[in-house]
């Protein structure tokens, strides 16, 4: 028993890291991608990119699309009913996060995922590597908490008049959405490559839907020369790393 | 002997005179929508009110004689609950956060007939008593699905809609180009002959038979455009009805009656095809450009800093 015991702490011990979390990808990225379809519903609060536009086949919901739902209400409403729904999102969306800590995207994000086969590509291809300089590296960080601050004001503008400013048109209630790569790439393995459109209902939808078309090309380019090129900019990111302190496993 | 050929003429001579009025006996629920200036303070559950519509979607008043009228409302849990109209109107407060279902049943007597209106429609509540329902909104459950639910015992005639084949991007309502499937249920049964009417605010009327399996499916038209000149993603409204008779005597509160008939109606809306203000060419051809233009800039930016290596002379001399 004890050299039983030896022995698996022997095989974790000496486990080849990259094929174990090569094969966790592909199986977390089947289920966030295709769970539906056998239906797995781990509901709308994951700290991670599993996309509503996926339809049928997504096996549960990012909470940055709940998130902004969240908030796109009055503040008398959400002073009650809307306040409460809120703090039991974010508290379920740290219960999430504290399982796994940034282990979300580093071994579960189907985002990730698509970028990590990405640079497998590139380098099967022999084409070398991009890289920020240091002095960039810094200035592009805060593009995410400029995005995550953008993501949770927005929706409130919607709903209200902060500052006496008027209310801002009702087509940036999930601006997030509407630029988010993965709402356009996460489809597109199931089979559905509708979100690949421009609106022209509206201005406020035809800027969104056309910077989403713009980040969606700038995602593919810029994760087949830089790895994880995306995560520089994800807002995700952001709002987990407020959460990481106290996380369960340490990375 | 007799009688059977008194119910067989009364049927025909039922079905022959009723149905040039049939539409004009629909009744259907409608939602009486607040205004959002209204209801935004309020902290308390919002009470959600219906009307009982008589007549078609052109010209149509709300009915008020509703004395026998009762309504079951299902919720997402199929927990089933019995509500009286009063006064023509229908009210309730919903505690969660989801998809109810109204059904509504109402029974005269006329001509020694009995007359079943029923009309089923589905809301979805945005909001919910958190306090009742904290497991639910932690849980977040998201495929709550409205289509192709269980006929209700309740009702005996019964109109259910089938998940509908989307043509579209959006998954919460149906457009002009979806096809929408129906089955049409008496007692628990799929009935293949009974036909559906389809009737739209437009003015669009059809009439539609069952497939082989008892399937009704018509891809919902785009019939008019004149509203979309002015909202490009305008809704519209359309009414599914079936009717069924039923060769039954009986007796209803002091009325006798030799036959029944059922009338099921479905109010739904629908909004006019995203891709009439929508380009999926110039998407593609954006992602595509983009990734083109910044593919180029990044190999040239690679070759302008790519450094020649430099000639070596050897001095021999």
């Amino acid at each position: 028993m004890t050299k039983n015991k030896f022995s698996l702490r022997r095989a974790v011990n000496n486990m080849n890291l990259v094929r174990f979390r090569f094969w966790f990808q592909i199986v977390a990225f089947a289920l966030i991608v295709y769970g539906g379809y056998i239906g797995l519903d781990l509901g709308d609060k994951l700290p991670t990119f599993a996309c509503v536009f996926n339809g049928e086949g997504t096996g549960g919901k990012c909470y940055v699309g709940e998130l902004q739902h969240d908030l796109k209400h009055p503040i008398d409403m959400f002073m009650g009913f809307a306040g409460y729904a809120f703090l039991i999102s974010l508290g379920m969306f740290a219960v999430w996060f504290w399982a796994l800590n940034k282990g979300w995207c580093g071994f579960v994000c189907p985002l990730g995922t698509m970028q990590d086969w990405l640079t497998m590509l590139r380098e099967k291809s022999k084409i070398r590597y991009s890289e920020y300089s240091w002095a960039n590296r810094g200035k592009i960080k805060s593009i995410k908490y400029i995005l995550l601050i953008l993501l949770l004001l927005l929706p409130v503008m919607i709903a209200n008049s902060v500052f006496g400013l008027p209310k801002l048109p009702n087509g940036l209630s999930m601006p997030f959405c509407d630029i988010c790569p993965g709402r356009m790439m996460i489809p597109a393995f199931t089979g559905h490559f509708n979100q690949f459109y421009i609106d022209f209902s509206s201005k406020t939808d035809m800027v969104m839907t056309a910077l989403g078309m713009i980040i969606t090309g700038l995602f593919l380019v810029g994760s087949f020369v830089k790895k994880r090129f995306f995560c520089y900019f994800c807002p995700m990111a952001a709002l987990q790393y407020i959460f990481s302190k106290p996380a369960l496993l340490k990375l | 002997m007799k009688n059977i050929i008194y119910k067989t003429v009364l049927l025909i001579g039922m079905a022959c005179v009723s149905l040039p009025l049939f539409a004009d006996d629909t009744l259907w629920l409608d939602e009486v929508k607040k205004k959002s200036c209204c209801t935004a303070g309020s902290k308390e559950l919002e009470v959600k009110a219906f009307t009982v519509k008589k007549g078609t979607l052109e010209e149509s008043e709300t009915e008020r004689n509703l004395k026998n009228a009762i309504v079951y409302i299902r919720d997402m849990d199929n927990n089933i609950t019995k509500h009286n109209v009063i006064d023509g109107k229908i009210s309730f407060s919903p505690l969660y956060k989801g998809n109810y279902h109204l059904f509504l049943e109402q029974k005269s007597v006329r001509d020694e007939v009995l007359y079943v209106h029923l009309s089923s429609l589905r809301v979805y509540n945005k909001e919910g008593d958190i306090s009742k329902s904290v497991l639910k909104e932690m849980r977040g459950k998201t495929n709550d699905s409205q289509y192709g639910r269980e006929p209700l015992d309740q009702i005996p005639f019964e109109i259910i809609m089938e998940r509908p084949i989307r043509k579209h991007h959006i998954n919460c309502c149906l457009y002009s180009g979806d096809i929408a499937p129906f089955k049409i249920y008496y007692k628990g049964v799929v009935q293949k002959d009974v036909p559906l009417k389809v009737s739209m605010e437009s003015g669009w009327n059809a009439t539609i038979q069952a497939d082989e399996e008892g399937m009704t499916s018509f891809e919902i038209p785009r019939s008019t455009y004149a509203a979309t000149e002015k909202e490009k993603k305008h809704s519209e409204k359309m009414i599914v009805e079936a009717s069924y008779d039923v060769n039954e005597s009986g007796i209803y509160g002091t009325e006798k009656y030799h036959a029944v008939r059922y009338v099921m109606s479905l109010p739904l809306s629908f909004g006019a095809s995203p891709l009439e203000y929508e380009s999926k060419v110039l998407g593609f051809a954006t992602a595509i450009g983009v990734m083109l233009v910044f593919s180029l800039g990044l190999y040239y930016n690679r070759r302008r800093k790519r450094k020649t290596p430099k000639e070596i002379y050897f001095d021999e001399e």
